[in-house]
């Protein structure tokens, strides 16, 4: 209990703290010695594991995670100890002499690597309907293949960073810029013993949302609260940006390997797939990814037969479920992959195979392997609009022409639908609380435990509740990451934020409303209405009446004052829960998602033969959300989401050396998409969606449009396949993700040495 | 020697106080407690850094408002400067009016997440905005090659600038009809025209700040000079030959400001070492010119060059850094360096001793190695003419001329491979000389002088191309440093070079096939951004 104030100890002087990580991937600690750091000037306190005791695990999160790396370290960057001095220079010095030394064992490096040794976290788990083997052995054509897609790094605008400050009071205050600040409370409270009330978590202002500010966050800023506390001193702990790289969750590579049957028309009739996720060194939030790539193993596509198996590798570096669209982007570009080899088997236009196999109202063919009923409908209008809305047919014959005389540079196109998955497997992650207080003027505050992170969230939600209580939107203000009073919250990236928030709001509001009609009722009788029933009373345009009443004269602020003079509680708890969510990983069967949103893309682009670089021409969306007020946002969101996909899918290399060492340590060698590298036409369609509330498909559009990038990676394998000649059309390209103008230019070859091989041998 | 000075930003007087000579701007601002948000704190020059425009002059020697990266600038350096940061772009002289470029990234918050990318876009805009020559479509991805993060909404942005843009020309073109209306056709000419009528139009159209001769010494006697003429610089370096030659900060954008850096001396105030000069068979481009102003220069009449230039780094660098920055910084992987070679060009150095010319494929020595000596100092590149007369004096009609940069991004990225090229035909369409250059395969910039000279008297054709490749391939592969990935490097990156060695000659060839120096278009984008289309089109006169 604490009756004194909150206090903090201004006079006293921030504390730079370093981390000091292991130089090696994997291997042994032998000793560790950091007496001679100690000695040093400046320096308040050096850490080892050793000093933690009991209290040296990352809790509740990875409990089996040692917050110092103990006597194993499993990735290269790992923090063996924390150094606290006066400056920036004292520490660095201090964290060069803390002496450690190490076993070195061979490190796993990458996803082959793994496979190879048979690395795997748990046992793989599978999602079956019907007989996939059985169905593949009866069907006309049959094939085996491979698809390998990389990783990719968040690359959020600045290294994570976190500041922590002890009060009079024996609390703590954070500040970090955590995507997730309850995990970030929980995590601290746990390692410094203190109770969650008291820590008190200020979410820093995020850099959007790119991802890995999830369980990093809550990592940094509990080794920043553990060294506040041991001095007592305000603590600032700010990662080098190769750090950050190094400790920050990666999007899981994976490799897919498929066995599939289909008939003459491309109807694929079974399908057995084997996802393998680069689960890291420890199992963490991989399970997500790894379920949510199961979850979307079947596209927007029906399969009678099909499986979907998925296991996770082992590995010595950190991977995590914190980019948007982790794990379903990736389980669903397999399909794709599928269908355009089935195409390109069969000799018919890849549209034309994905067509024929996207879900369908007719012949049973709308139901997900795992039992979640599918809506087909808006699926099919989406993909019917937007290939006569983008004159498909009309720029693919042009494509032809122009490419048959183009012997340089050739251009491909193509487009790929996606069905995702509303809301987040986890059931505790579906949920949202928020806090609204009328104010006496009539204005309006709503408090949420989410952070802002600029994307539109609070103007989404200033948005409902101005319509809620009839109020202009400047009436309302939205206040983010306030976690004094909305203490739990959910994370913004892989949830339905805006949609879960927006129903809360309506919660709350329905509560607040059904106290002031009475109240209403009586003023407007007072002044001369009839008798009047509370259930008609209406709140529009700042006024407050009955439907037939327009002309009312009785404001919203004049209510608002006149219920709180009467002793009327103008705070209301607005809560929402997605209902019936189910998720059994073990049978493989569910609802684990509260329904799925659509969009479809078509992508040009143009592949210029000597470097092998792709230059997106054109993408066109077309994707469920509102087309009302905050469709700037949506179209943001979605515009966002597909530049990190199209990063993803045509130059984000992610790659560590043989040590374990990232290669990719900074801006300079990671090339996230620039100005330059926007696709040169984008246009996007919001279409509002008649079952489903129009917020509920908008929140997603900011993940689904990453995977919709993948339609440029298809696009790129058709601009290659036109440098073939019409004989040698079956020849397959393959193409790894991402398709980096290395790998066309070695397509390029491949294909080229394989028709001349073929010509020589016809 | 002074220990304090002073800047202005945002109409404030900041005072310094023997802070290091080797802290950034940006640093300085951070600590100072500048911004609303905490984007001086560690902004990285490769994700767009921490821009402010500054006040400064263009290749013409007019005034100009140029965005720069305060991560890239050295706090000494901006002594006596006036700069505004993203949020204090306002016009104080009418009572506080929003600028038009902060305006619209306000109205649309949407665009940009991040304060950080805002400011980036707001200061892109703002300079844009000002700018005489930003007339085209396709030069807006140079004006906003800055914006550079995972939050931005490319395209609204590109909505944006091109509507400010087009208004700018507008009043432009409106207000260049009403000087020739009143007879002052001559003072727009020169730029002395307030054609926005704001506090920053003014500053244009007034007289070129002119830095001052400065020298500054920190409190752990450190110093910083900025002499006002070569011979005080080659003094300067005379009396401390292990002084750090600062220009546009090229090794604070490789990550080095180190603390043993005791002397520093800009050339900054040296107008000489700013200057382009014209002469009858050559240029003289100042080695400490930014590479905007030669770009403004010399884009025109070397295309090749203009090229290259403008896909250096990002904008808000090109406004600082220098040509003798980057070929005294010896980097192998240079993507200036090739299309120097290509163009004849020489380097000029000077010391207390004298001068001398060293070709561009000379100058470097490896791993960071120049040819440069203690005490010498870069002073120009001298690029010649190809007039018509002097290919005519050498026996040849058309010279052929073209650089390529191929780079996982399309800015802002240090290109995988760089090359250039560059062949004089006679009338008979026979190659005459040749120069051929590729930086990214080998520990320098690279000239394979055993292709060029296979070229020599053969016809320009398909076969004469691929006659050489062999040679080429054999050619790079004994280049120094070759024989193996440099680390960080892994197999395939390696080999993609080396077939773009090849692939990029061919690609010049196809690109020029007529061998008339007129360029064939090759691709597509131009049919769909049209990179040619004006930002403003003037109605017709009747």
């Amino acid at each position: 209990m604490s009756a004194v104030g909150r206090g903090i100890h201004g006079h006293q002087v921030e504390l730079v703290a370093r981390l000091v990580t292991s130089p090696h991937a994997a291997g042994s600690i032998t000793s560790k010695n950091a007496a001679e750091a100690r000695k040093l000037p400046g320096v308040a306190l050096v850490l080892l594991a050793e000093d933690l005791g009991d209290k040296n695990r990352f809790r509740p999160l990875r409990a089996d995670e040692p917050l110092l790396a103990d006597h194993e370290v499993s990735y290269l960057g790992q923090p063996v100890g924390i150094v606290v001095a006066d400056t920036r220079e004292h520490a660095d010095a201090a964290a060069a002499l803390v002496e450690v030394r190490y076993h070195v064992s061979p490190a796993t490096t990458n996803l082959e690597h793994a496979l190879a040794l048979q690395h795997f976290h748990g046992e793989a788990t599978s999602i079956t309907r019907g007989d996939p083997g059985t169905a593949i052995g009866k069907s006309p054509h049959t094939f085996e293949g491979t698809l390998d897609i990389g990783s990719q790094l968040p690359f959020a605008g600045e290294p994570l960073w976190a500041r922590a400050t002890p009060t009079e009071d024996h609390s703590l205050i954070i500040q970090t810029p955590a995507e997730l600040p309850s995990r970030v409370r929980a995590a601290i409270a746990s390692a410094v013993k203190v109770p969650e009330s008291h820590i008190e978590v200020v979410p820093a202002r995020i850099e959007g949302l790119s991802g890995g500010r999830q369980s990093e966050a809550a990592y940094v800023a509990t080794l920043a609260a553990i060294a506040a506390k041991r001095t007592g001193r305000p603590i600032r702990l700010e990662l080098s940006r190769t750090h950050d790289l190094a400790i920050t969750a990666k999007r899981h590579a994976l490799k897919a390997e498929f066995e599939v049957g289909y008939n003459d028309e491309g109807l694929v009739l079974g399908a057995d797939i084997t996802l393998t996720l680069d689960g890291g060194h420890r199992r963490g939030d991989s399970d997500t990814a790894l379920d949510q790539a199961m979850l979307h193993g079947d596209g927007a596509y029906f399969v009678a037969d099909f499986r979907v198996t998925g296991r996770l590798c082992r590995t010595n570096h950190v991977t995590g479920s914190s980019l948007p669209a982790e794990g379903a982007a990736q389980g669903a570009m397999v399909m794709e992959e599928i269908l355009s080899q089935v195409a390109h088997r069969l000799g018919l236009p890849t549209e034309k195979v994905r067509e024929t196999n996207l879900y369908r109202e007719t012949d049973n063919r709308h139901s997900t392997p795992y039992g979640q009923p599918v809506d087909c409908d808006p699926l099919q209008r989406l993909w019917s609009d937007l290939l006569n809305r983008s004159d498909f047919a009309i720029r693919r014959d042009a494509i032809i022409k122009a490419n048959a005389i183009n012997p340089c540079y050739k251009r491909g196109i193509a487009v790929v639908p996606a069905k995702f998955g509303v809301g987040d497997p986890r059931a505790e992650r579906n949920q949202a609380m928020v806090l609204v207080q009328l104010l006496v003027d009539g204005s309006v505050c709503v408090r949420l435990g989410c952070i802002d992170a600029g994307d539109g969230l609070s103007q989404r939600v200033a948005e409902e509740a101005a319509a809620q209580f009839g109020v202009h939107p400047s009436q309302v203000v939205v206040r983010c990451g306030d976690l004094h009073c909305t203490p739990h919250m959910c994370a913004r990236i892989g949830s339905d934020t805006v949609g879960l928030m927006r129903r809360a709001v309506a919660d709350a509001s329905a509560a607040l409303k059904s106290r002031l009609r009475p109240i209403a009722a009586q003023m407007l009788a007072a002044s001369g209405a009839n008798e009047i029933d509370a259930e008609t009373i209406r709140f529009a345009d700042g006024k407050v009446g009955t439907g037939a009443q327009t002309t009312t004269t009785l404001t919203f602020g004049e209510l608002v004052d006149a219920a709180w003079r009467r002793r009327t509680n103008m705070t209301a708890i607005g809560y929402h829960r997605t209902p019936n969510l189910w998720w059994d990983r073990e049978i493989g069967a569910g609802w684990p998602f509260s329904g799925f949103v659509y969009g479809v893309a078509v992508v040009e682009v143009q592949l210029d033969a000597f470097t092998g670089e792709v230059q997106v021409l054109r993408a066109d969306i077309m994707h469920q959300g509102s087309s009302a007020v905050g469709a700037s946002h949506d179209r943001a969101q979605i515009a966002r989401a597909l530049q990190l996909g199209l990063g993803w899918m045509l130059h984000e290399t992610v790659a560590w050396n043989t040590e374990g060492a990232l290669c990719q340590d900074s801006a300079r060698s990671y090339a996230i998409p620039g100005f330059g590298d926007a696709p040169l036409q984008l246009e996007i369609d919001l279409v509002p969606s008649p079952n489903q509330p129009s917020e509920f498909a908008a929140a997603s559009g900011a993940e689904s449009a990453v995977f919709l990038a993948s339609a440029a990676r298809e696009a790129t394998r058709e601009a290659i396949r036109a440098f073939g000649t019409p004989v040698n059309r079956h020849i397959e390209v393959f193409l790894p993700a991402p398709a980096t103008p290395a790998a066309v230019l070695a397509a390029l070859r491949e294909m080229s040495g394989r028709l001349t091989a073929s010509a020589a041998g016809g | 020697m002074q220990s304090r000075f002073t800047f202005e930003l945002d109409g404030e007087t900041y005072h310094v106080d023997g802070e290091p000579v080797n802290r950034t701007l940006a640093a300085h601002l951070h600590d100072c407690g500048f911004g609303r948000d905490d984007r001086f704190r560690n902004p990285d020059p490769w994700l767009g850094g921490a821009p402010l425009i500054l006040l400064d002059s263009d290749g013409h020697g007019r005034p100009a408002l140029r965005s720069i990266d305060a991560a890239l600038t050295l706090l000494p350096t901006v002594a006596g400067r006036r700069l505004w940061s993203a949020e204090g772009l306002v016009d104080r002289a009418s009572g506080g009016d929003t600028h038009p470029a902060l305006e619209r990234v306000n109205a649309h918050p949407e665009v940009e997440c991040t304060w950080a990318g805002r400011a980036r876009l707001i200061t892109a805009l703002f300079e844009g905005y000002y700018r005489a020559d930003l007339e085209l479509a396709g030069q807006i991805n140079d004006q906003l090659d800055g914006c550079l993060s995972r939050t931005a909404y490319y395209e609204a942005m590109r909505d944006i600038a091109t509507s400010l843009f087009g208004e700018s020309q507008k009043r432009r073109h409106e207000a260049k009809q009403g000087s020739e209306m009143q007879g002052n056709a001559d003072a727009f000419e020169q730029g002395r025209v307030d054609i926005f009528g704001d506090e920053f139009s003014a500053l244009l159209a007034g007289d070129v700040p002119e830095p001052e001769d400065f020298s500054y010494v920190d409190a752990e006697k450190r110093r910083f000079y900025r002499p006002q003429t070569i011979v005080d610089l080659a003094k300067l370096l005379a009396q401390f030959p292990k002084a750090i030659i600062v220009g546009g900060s090229a090794d604070l954008l490789q990550g080095r400001a180190e603390n043993d850096w005791d002397c520093l001396i800009s050339t900054d105030g040296v107008g000489d070492l700013r200057a382009l000069y014209d002469h009858e068979d050559h240029w003289d481009i100042g080695a400490a010119a930014p590479l905007t102003s030669i770009n403004e220069i010399l884009g025109q009449p070397y295309p090749a060059l203009g090229k290259i230039l403008r896909r250096f780094g990002n904008r808000s660098i090109r406004n600082r850094i220098t040509l003798g920055g980057i070929l005294g910084s010896g980097r192998q992987d240079g993507e200036i360096a090739p299309i120097l070679i290509a163009l004849d060009a020489q380097v000029r150095v000077i010391s207390l001793e004298g001068e001398r010319d060293i070709p561009v494929a000379r100058f470097f020595e490896g791993n960071g190695k120049t040819n440069l000596r203690p005490s010498e100092v870069i002073a120009d590149i001298i690029l010649p003419r190809f007039t018509a007369d002097v290919l005519k004096s050498r026996g040849c009609q058309v010279r052929i001329c073209e650089t390529y940069k191929a780079a996982p991004r399309r800015e802002l990225g240090t290109g995988a491979v760089t090359a250039a090229f560059a062949v004089e035909l006679d009338t008979k369409g026979h190659i005459t000389h040749a120069w051929i250059a590729y930086s990214g395969v080998a520990d320098r910039p690279f000239r394979t002088r055993d292709t060029e000279a296979a070229l020599i008297g053969k016809p320009w054709t398909e076969d004469t191309i691929f006659g050489v490749l062999p040679t080429l391939s054999r050619e790079i592969q004994s280049a120094p440093g070759a024989k193996s990935p440099t680390p960080g490097m892994n197999e395939s990156e390696f080999e993609y070079r080396r077939q773009l060695v090849i692939t990029l000659l061919q690609k010049f060839f196809y690109q020029h096939p007529k061998g008339d120096g007129s360029p064939v278009e090759l691709g597509a984008i131009s049919e769909v951004i049209q990179p040619k289309r004006p930002l403003f089109q003037p109605p017709s006169a009747v």
